[in-house]
């Protein structure tokens, strides 16, 4: 199977502003050495707490942020290679869903025009052929085209999430990055919308990162899942197994942490502590002050990635002495 | 915990009775009955979650148990009894002996419910001073007591931080310490967990519920999140447009539920190892849920169906 979507070795450091202690400004590592790969049509789901990383990687891929060091290879080429003008036509393919409806859509301009938008920067067709589009793609997205001289205060979150959707949508794109698509959205418009971006998948044959802490969603929607921690990934597996048999202690935490809608099972473990700061991580493997498996190993030494069955790998010392449940 | 299968709910001490809220919003434009008639009981020492969408009125009747109502809005009729007093005749300075004291509440977001320009200590140290009289040094001994309590590390040195020097969770639980600081008899929890992540939400509710089984509290937690429901109440109220759907243990809401709404609630959400890649079953948007759902349910004649007895704690909303 040829990847679709190629990250090797992938860094970001952020540059934090200088304390009143000191006139250093602190680097803080956002991402270290990732290594993702996408097939084509599949869905990837990206998942880890708050500050881990995952967002920057959406950003990365997309041109927003520049990595340090690293290639983002994406359908043969790779991006970090390219100039500016060079990656204008490839910009199309890649494309963006953001968390907040709210945040993301310009309040000042109507729906149909910040979907016409992308069609106006890469200058595909003319003003007629823009509005066939545009309507054609309010409707797919589940909006009466009608509503299109609107602006985005009149409609509800599941309604901009759509807008969101269609703008993604507009220059037929490859890949999309959707950093928590429905996270802010009540139990019922998520529902819609994991439906409505299932739909598109089949029918555009797109190639979904699934950017979201929610385990649940990601469990409904994805292929695989790529656990991440402190700016690295600890883990990646097929969904199902994963879900069943994770091998790293941190995805066992994330799993047993997840509140069950069912009375009669009830949650097990109680996972320790908080996510220490990535100014300062802790030594050996990042996981070991909270790892309720940890050995002296774990505290000096980093683990590394390594592939344990097919598609499953996992940075962790003790993988193969342990046996760790899933839901 | 399974008052379901004895039956005799009825027999708990009651901590808090509402009967017949109602509580309206009068705007230049239209009046939105936010919450439309709504019976509860919370039983001492229990749970009662209370679940919807945005909008159904859940915060707006926990607002009212607090009488803390924003304007435009206001509570129209009802009783609320707490402890062989209405909370709605009492006059403003006994409630506000009530509110934070026997009744306390902790909200969504600890950022802006805590103040930025005091220090967590202080205003801890506040609500003990106000409602229990306490000098200051005895507040500050009970608050680092308290921080100590709800898992804040190295309490004493933390008393004196800010608020925006602790992570979110932290924070959390700062707001737990200063609701729990005058043992209340009653906790309002709205959507405590929905700003954290799924490990800090494990543990806030972890302590939650060790707290309450300590100080046989009651709790009325409203959440959006079924999982968090399922694994911590004991009652759970199922709202939709300011009425209450369903009302019954939380084995029969999952295991049985007979509104149309609470079904659709239960059947939109991905559940592991059950309905992977399957499309999930949900109304078409932008339709009511009335519009859908069937006759027997539905509002007749502008006229809302009563809420059915049918036993055992459990209430449904429909037409005999």
């Amino acid at each position: 199977m040829t990847s679709f979507l190629e990250i090797k070795n992938l860094s970001k450091s952020f540059k934090l502003p200088s304390t009143i202690h000191s006139m250093k400004r602190p680097l803080l590592p956002a991402v270290i050495d990732v290594n993702l790969k996408l097939s084509k049509g599949k869905t990837l789901g990206l998942v880890g707490e708050s500050g881990c990383g995952k967002s920057t990687i959406g950003k990365l891929i997309m041109g927003l942020l520049p990595p340090d060091s690293g290639q983002i290879i994406f359908d043969g080429c790779d991006l970090s290679k390219l100039n500016q003008k060079q990656l204008r036509p490839l910009r199309r393919k890649l494309q963006m869903i953001f968390q907040d409806p709210y945040a993301s859509l310009n309040p000042r301009i109507s729906i149909a025009a910040a979907i016409a938008e992308p069609f106006k920067i890469h200058a595909t067709s003319d003003s007629a052929t823009i509005k066939k589009q545009v309507d054609q793609l309010l409707r797919r997205v589940g909006l009466d085209p009608k509503l299109g001289g609107r602006l985005p205060h009149e409609f509800s979150g599941g309604q901009r999430q759509r807008v969101g959707i269609a703008r993604a949508l507009a220059l037929t794109p490859a890949l999309i990055i959707a950093d928590e698509p429905v996270s802010a959205l009540d139990l019922s418009i998520q529902a819609q919308i994991i439906n409505l971006l299932q739909e598109l998948q089949q029918e555009f044959e797109l190639t979904y990162l699934f950017i979201s802490h929610d385990l649940s969603v990601v469990e409904h929607l994805c292929d695989d899942i790529a656990v991440m921690y402190l700016g690295r990934i600890v883990e990646q597996a097929p969904v199902t197994d994963f879900f069943q048999r994770p091998l790293h202690p941190y995805s066992e935490t994330l799993l047993q942490a997840l509140p069950i809608a069912d009375p009669n099972r009830k949650q097990r473990i109680v996972p320790l502590g908080e996510v220490p700061s990535p100014l300062n991580p802790p030594s050996g493997c990042p996981f070991h002050p909270r790892c309720p498996y940890a050995k002296e190993i774990c505290r000096n030494e980093r683990p590394q990635l390594a592939t344990k069955s097919a598609g499953h790998c996992v940075a962790c010392h003790r993988s193969d002495k342990l046996t760790l449940s899933g839901v | 915990m399974n008052i379901n299968n004895t039956c005799t709910s009825a027999d708990n001490q009651i901590c808090l009775d509402i009967k017949g809220l109602n509580s309206y919003f009068f705007t230049p434009n239209q009046l939105i009955k936010a919450v439309r008639d709504v019976d509860l009981t919370i039983p001492h020492g229990k749970t009662v979650a209370m679940v919807g969408e945005s909008g159904c009125g859940k915060s707006m009747t926990a607002l009212s148990i607090l009488r803390l109502i924003p304007s435009p809005g206001r509570i129209v009729s009802g009783q609320i009894k707490f402890g062989g007093e209405d909370l709605l005749q009492l006059p403003t300075t006994e409630m506000r002996r009530i509110r934070g004291n026997r009744i306390a509440m902790i909200f969504q977001d600890p950022m802006t419910a805590l103040n930025p320009v005091f220090t967590i200590g202080s205003q801890i140290a506040e609500t003990l001073h106000q409602h229990k009289g306490y000098s200051k040094a005895q507040a500050l001994e009970r608050s680092v007591e308290l921080l100590h309590q709800v898992g804040i590390p190295n309490p004493r040195q933390r008393y004196r931080d800010y608020p925006h020097q602790l992570s979110g969770g932290m924070r959390q639980r700062v707001m737990i310490a200063i609701a729990l600081s005058c043992d209340p008899d009653l906790l309002i929890a709205d959507e405590p967990t929905t700003a954290l992540d799924v490990t800090i939400q494990a543990q806030i509710m972890a302590l939650l519920t060790t707290e309450q089984q300590q100080r046989q509290m009651s709790t009325l937690l409203i959440s959006h999140d079924l999982g968090v429901v399922a694994q911590n109440a004991d009652i759970v109220a199922i709202m939709y447009d300011g009425l209450i759907v369903e009302l019954a243990t939380v084995n029969t809401i999952f295991t049985s539920p007979l509104h149309p709404y609470t079904q659709e609630l239960l059947n939109c959400i991905p559940k592991i190892g059950q309905n992977r890649g399957e499309y999930l079953q949900v109304r078409p948007q932008q339709k009511s849920f009335w519009d859908s759902c069937p006759q027997n349910f539905a509002p007749q004649e502008s006229q809302n169906a009563p809420l059915q007895n049918l036993g055992c704690g459990h209430y449904v909303r429909r037409w005999s």
